[in-house]
């Protein structure tokens, strides 16, 4: 089973950073990842520059859309940190309140897909109705995977409704 | 009225898990056999998640956990008809079975529960008609929730 690609859509996204730009992560205990040790509070930071970004697991996000949790499972320790895609907050959205980024961090590769091409689906039937509520805006079928375009707020305020 | 100007039906019989069920010919658009099923988080343990239909999502319901009935892990699937673009996953499709009115015993809503339309005798056995509408409701009012 192929696990799918999810995107995020370019308007949200203030940068992304990989590479040795991440390497220099604060020390954290994420050495386990599930949903619990998400830290809501915002006590564990990725360094950037001279500021402190609070950060979720991407690979969480992944997880959730992948057919066998446990298979996909990825323990992330801040030295395997390979991308941080930084998102801009909204103010409004009242998630990391008071924050102006938050990161999205994952020992993967991220890959700009050029989607120039590729058919995108709105939202029908079933799925127009259940997509937007788990944060799925639009989704595609490429290369042979599903891959949702999730808005992020909407994605991980839904995410932490369930830890 | 005799026998012959009867109004005939046509079911497509299956199995879903160990028991027989069938669907009314109309309410089914395609078979698809080893499609992937694409897991979505936040939903309830029926919805399997969503398969590839030439390019478009459609959603995937195992209707057994909502019968009462173990889960499938079957890669076979019924593509309803209709605007939902929802599939139910099957075990086993056994054939299209044509029977008449008089055959048919309609259930009262209170016998039946929701997911069932009544039954027909199939070669000795009685197989349950489902309510392709009621899955569709249900799945609609879950999504809703999500």
């Amino acid at each position: 089973m192929p696990n799918s690609y999810i995107s995020i859509p370019y308007n949200n996204v203030d940068f992304v950073i990989s590479g040795d730009y991440v390497l220099e992560t604060r020390p954290c205990s994420l050495t386990e990842c599930n949903l619990d040790s998400i830290d809501w509070s915002l006590s564990k930071k990725i360094d950037f520059s001279s500021s402190q970004i609070p950060f979720i697991p991407f690979d969480l996000i992944a997880q959730l859309f992948d057919n066998n949790h446990a298979d996909f499972y990825q323990k992330i320790k801040s030295s395997n940190v390979k991308t941080a895609i930084i998102i801009k907050n909204k103010k409004e959205s009242g998630f990391f309140e008071g924050e102006e980024s938050f990161a999205l961090i994952t020992s993967a590769n991220c890959r700009l897909l050029d989607f120039e091409n590729q058919k995108f689906v709105k939202n029908t039937g079933l799925t127009e109705s259940l997509f937007p509520k788990l944060g799925i805006e639009f989704s595609t079928f490429f290369e042979g995977r599903f891959s949702p375009v999730i808005n992020p707020f909407v994605f991980l305020e839904k995410m932490r409704g369930c830890v | 009225m005799n026998d012959e100007s009867e109004t005939t039906k046509t079911w497509l019989v299956f199995i879903a898990g160990e028991k027989k069920y069938a669907l009314l010919s109309s309410d089914v658009q395609e078979i698809l056999r080893d499609a992937p099923v694409f897991p979505l988080p936040f939903v309830p343990p029926y919805i399997n998640g969503v398969l590839n239909r030439y390019g478009e999502p459609y959603a995937v319901i195992d209707p057994l956990p909502l019968l009462g009935e173990k889960t499938q892990s079957s890669k076979l699937f019924i593509v309803l008809h209709g605007n939902a673009h929802l599939c139910l996953r099957i075990t086993e499709v056994i054939e299209f079975y044509s029977t008449t009115e008089s055959d048919l015993k309609f259930f009262s809503s209170s016998e039946s529960g929701k997911y069932y339309v009544g039954s027909f005798d199939f070669k000795s056995e009685e197989v349950l008609i489902l309510n392709p509408e009621a899955f569709v409701e249900v799945a609609e009012r879950d999504a809703g929730n999500a």
